[in-house]
């Protein structure tokens, strides 16, 4: 029930979205302002958001994500489940016709898996997102400071 | 949905928090939704009835040996969480440095502080180096294994360590499950609100200006 309300809350909030800064597009999906956080220390986990967008009026999948910076990628949700945070693995994400996905702080994200190296604030890396019909699609992600709550950069 | 969960079944409890405490907080907090804030959200309304904070003993981000009497006398806003935490943790974090930016003045009543509950990687010099990404008056709390069960124990959180199902063999690089809840308390040690993660910085200003005020 929370997962569809917060569905519902990402695709109407899409309207109130500032323009994106960057935009990588294939067949109807637009994949806008990837972003991620820089990592402190050893830490080998790190974050991804961004928004997809699909303008056509046939449903798509994000099927899988990879990236040459981590072992591995892949959607999870922040959620609170008997007053604990967790951290799921959805799987595919389901892209709806003529709506949009946020993945942002504190819910939908991308984890980065098993990072090879810290990510460093003002850096930027290549990740490609395999989607069921789309195909494949490699979009540029700026690395913000740690905490950060919104892409700041132009890029 | 097409779920497959790394949680519950497959975590490993670290410990186990008197069930009391826990609703306690539940009670404490408002879960009223506010969607347009942020994909997790809630703000906070009241109650003294939690029975959260008390004695603790801890190391911090400095290396030095504290309590809970060191932090009388000042409010104190309390996150835990841990440093290889991507997503909450620093969201958390950045919201208490924007609330003592916006809090001016009042910000020199208020010690911001976060507490790992992983003090297994979270060492003091971790603490330092992570919390120079945030407000400059952020203290870190670590600790033994045990002195950290204790102050969650206290505060009534909830942690333990997630087992991954992909790559069983790699422990260093596990995850936590814990609550996401930061609480302020008066210059007594007394619990004064809980936040819960995904709360906007002014709603926590405001609050905090109320309870400074009484």
């Amino acid at each position: 029930m929370r997962f569809l309300s917060l569905a519902l809350v990402a695709m109407l909030s899409l309207a109130a979205h500032p323009a994106a800064a960057s935009e990588f597009k294939i067949g109807s999906l637009t994949v806008e302002t990837p972003w991620s956080r820089a990592t402190p220390g050893k830490a080998r986990s790190g974050v991804v958001y961004l928004t997809i967008s699909n303008q056509g009026n046939a449903p798509d999948k994000l099927m899988s994500i990879s990236t040459s910076v981590a072992k591995r990628a892949e959607i999870h949700r922040s959620q609170m489940k008997d007053g604990m945070m967790t951290m799921d693995s959805i799987g595919a994400l389901t892209l709806r016709p003529s709506s949009s996905v946020l993945l942002r702080p504190g819910g939908l994200h991308v984890m980065l898996m098993g990072l090879l190296a810290p990510l460093k604030r003002g850096g930027s890396f290549d990740m490609t997102l395999k989607f069921e019909k789309a195909g494949s699609l490699t979009v540029k992600v700026a690395i913000e400071k740690i905490g950060a709550s919104a892409p700041t950069r132009p890029h | 949905m097409s779920g497959r969960k790394v949680g519950i079944g497959i975590t490993i409890s670290v410990v186990a928090v008197a069930a009391l405490i826990g609703a306690g907080i539940r009670y404490a907090v408002d879960f009223q939704q506010k969607p347009a804030q942020s994909g997790i959200s809630g703000t906070v309304k009241s109650s003294g009835i939690a029975r959260i904070g008390g004695a603790f003993s801890m190391a911090d981000h400095k290396g030095r040996q504290v309590t809970d009497r060191d932090f009388l006398g000042k409010f104190m806003l309390i996150s835990f969480g841990y440093t290889y935490c991507p997503d909450i943790c620093p969201t958390e974090l950045q919201t208490m440095s924007e609330a003592l930016d916006a809090l001016g003045e009042q910000a020199d009543k208020v010690q911001p502080v976060f507490a790992t509950i992983d003090p297994e990687r979270d060492t003091a010099a971790v603490l330092a180096d992570y919390l120079s990404n945030f407000h400059p008056r952020f203290m870190g709390l670590t600790g033994t294994a045990t002195q950290v069960a204790d102050i969650a124990r206290t505060f009534g959180v909830y942690y333990s360590k997630v087992k991954s199902q992909n790559a069983p063999g790699q422990d260093k690089d596990y995850l936590m499950n814990h609550s996401a809840y930061m609480f302020l308390m008066d210059g007594n040690g007394k619990f004064r609100a809980a936040f819960r993660a995904g709360i906007a910085h002014d709603g926590m200003v405001r609050r905090i200006r109320d309870e400074l005020a009484k």
